[in-house]
């Protein structure tokens, strides 16, 4: 699904990513983890394809991301949900709204739109709300509509950037459940966190970034954990 | 849903959600076309007032002394269709000279009467010089014809005029039409800019730079056509108030109708012009920012 090999990216500042050599497969749970500036967030927009690697290879859905045409990156996109720490909703679009985003991109008929939308509301618990807007939801509900925005598509692959960050304990837990229930259902799901409750409570793969490097790769959640 | 609705639906939401900036861009489109309308219109104006001046075109045929007047008139009818036709006999024309000599006519005195020769006068109004040369020209071949006169020395100048009136009147509206597009192009940047949000987000979930950019170009035009179309509506009432005004101060403009001064094809070209300014500023600033995120 997503495969590293000696990636790295440099800003003018300073590298953010040394020499990361790294393969998540179909179907995997995976956090990143690490202190702020370990390179997290940098490494997941390498892998949607916000920025480019200054080197290495970067292979995506067997795709090396480097020869893919401006063109062509949309189309990559619309197989990866994204979700922020700061939710990115419109905030003057409804939720239904928000979440039809992906659907109206890939040109669905809005019945479709509608019933998909419907749906993925519904699974989120948010059904009820999908007229309401998203200042008017608490902090855990945003992050939940910004889940079924990136669910909404059925992508292949889910990337999380920190999406518990403004969240208090039992709405992290609520966002991670949602996250875990996608992965159950077949979405690789790659999720950027510093948080060492999570790594703790969910038992999955830990990769641990330190400034811009791979020192941790595998199931050690005490060893990623006590960074 | 058909796709061009859908583009139309996200382009006149757009519009309503963001008011202010919609405003500002029309105003701004309004304002361009509605200058423009205006310089073109004093243009034709004046176009017109100096033709209407220049075109009382009178040529004179002058005879060889002892040439049939009736027949010469015949001739020149001929060669001047439809064109008013005088003829001057010696004696009318040193009356005419002592006539405009006035107090000083006595230095006429002993003149005899023959010593202006005979000539067929031909008036030509709203004659273009080019006309006149031709006309000239063919009345040179009149029987007796010595000599023919349209005033070309101040007719020469005043179409050296009128041609470099029009260059620089062309120079000014090149650079008020490349002013106009680059203050509309950063007026609808900051369209674009105000939705930098909704543009990343929807190129994060999958949009294709067309998907993104469509809306806008619809918006740019939505905007331009209506711009542009309370501009024409503008200058039409301005000319409806202004006209009768002009007629009454200046004499020539008697002859200046509305199709004079703001012809239908500039009205709408004004229109087109504004529709595809919109489009087009739309577009430049659209690209710059997708080019960026």
């Amino acid at each position: 699904m997503i495969e590293l090999f000696h990636v790295y990216k440099e800003y003018t500042d300073g590298p953010a990513l040394a020499d990361v050599t790294a393969h998540v497969k179909k179907g995997e749970f995976v956090f990143l983890t690490g202190p702020s500036g370990a390179g997290k967030s940098t490494l997941l927009k390498l892998i949607f394809c916000a920025e480019p690697a200054t080197s290495g290879q970067l292979l995506v859905f067997g795709k090396n991301v480097a020869k893919i045409s401006g063109s062509a990156v949309p189309y990559l996109r619309r197989n990866i949900g994204v979700v922020f720490q700061d939710f990115k909703l419109l905030p003057e679009r409804t939720v239904a709204e928000n979440v039809a985003f992906p659907l109206e991109v890939r040109g669905l008929h809005p019945r479709e739109v509608r019933r998909k939308v419907s749906l993925i509301l519904r699974s989120v618990g948010l059904e009820h709300k999908q007229l309401k807007f998203p200042l008017a939801l608490s902090g855990g509900e945003q992050q939940r509509v910004a889940v079924a925005r990136a669910l909404v598509n059925d992508p292949a692959l889910l990337l999380a950037d920190e999406p518990t960050g403004n969240l208090d304990p039992d709405r992290t837990l609520e966002v991670l459940d949602l996250l875990e229930g996608a992965n159950a259902r077949g979405t690789t799901v790659v999720v950027a966190t510093h948080d060492r409750s999570l790594l703790m409570r969910y038992k999955k793969r830990i990769i641990a970034l330190d400034q811009g490097r791979v020192i941790s790769d595998g199931d050690s959640i005490r060893k990623a954990a006590i960074l | 849903m058909a796709r061009p609705v859908y583009f139309v639906r996200r382009a006149l939401d757009a519009l309503r959600r963001g008011p202010f900036v919609t405003l500002v861009a029309i105003g701004t489109i309004f304002l361009a076309v509605f200058v423009t309308g205006i310089f073109a219109a004093t243009l034709s104006a004046a176009e017109r007032l100096l033709a209407a001046w220049g075109g009382e075109v009178e040529i004179s045929v002058y005879l060889r002394p002892g040439a049939d007047l009736a027949a010469a008139r015949q001739a020149a009818a001929e060669v001047a269709p439809g064109r008013a036709l005088e003829t001057v006999t010696s004696a009318q024309a040193l009356e005419r000279l002592r006539a405009s000599l006035g107090d000083q006519a006595s230095v006429l005195e002993g003149v005899g009467d023959s010593v202006l020769p005979p000539s067929v006068e031909v008036r030509a109004p709203g004659i273009t010089l080019a006309e006149a040369r031709a006309l000239a020209s063919r009345l040179e071949s009149i029987p007796g014809a010595a000599e023919v006169d349209y005033g070309n020395a101040w007719l020469e100048r005043l179409e050296l005029f009128l041609r470099r009136a029009r260059m620089v009147g062309l120079l000014l509206f090149g650079l008020l039409c490349g002013a106009t597009a680059i203050l509309v192009a950063n007026t609808l940047r900051l369209a674009v800019y105000a939705r930098r949000d909704e543009i990343q987000i929807m190129k994060l979930v999958g949009a294709t730079d067309g998907f993104v950019g469509l809306p806008f170009l619809i918006e740019g035009l939505i905007q331009g056509m209506v711009g542009a179309g309370l501009a024409v509506g503008a200058l039409l009432l301005s000319q409806a108030a202004l006209l009768p005004r002009l007629r009454g101060a200046v004499a020539l403009a008697a002859h200046i109708s509305r199709p004079d001064l703001l012809p239908t094809p500039l009205l709408l070209a004004l229109v087109a012009g504004g529709a595809g300014l919109g489009f087009l500023a739309s577009a430049l600033s659209v690209v710059r920012f997708l080019r960026r995120i």
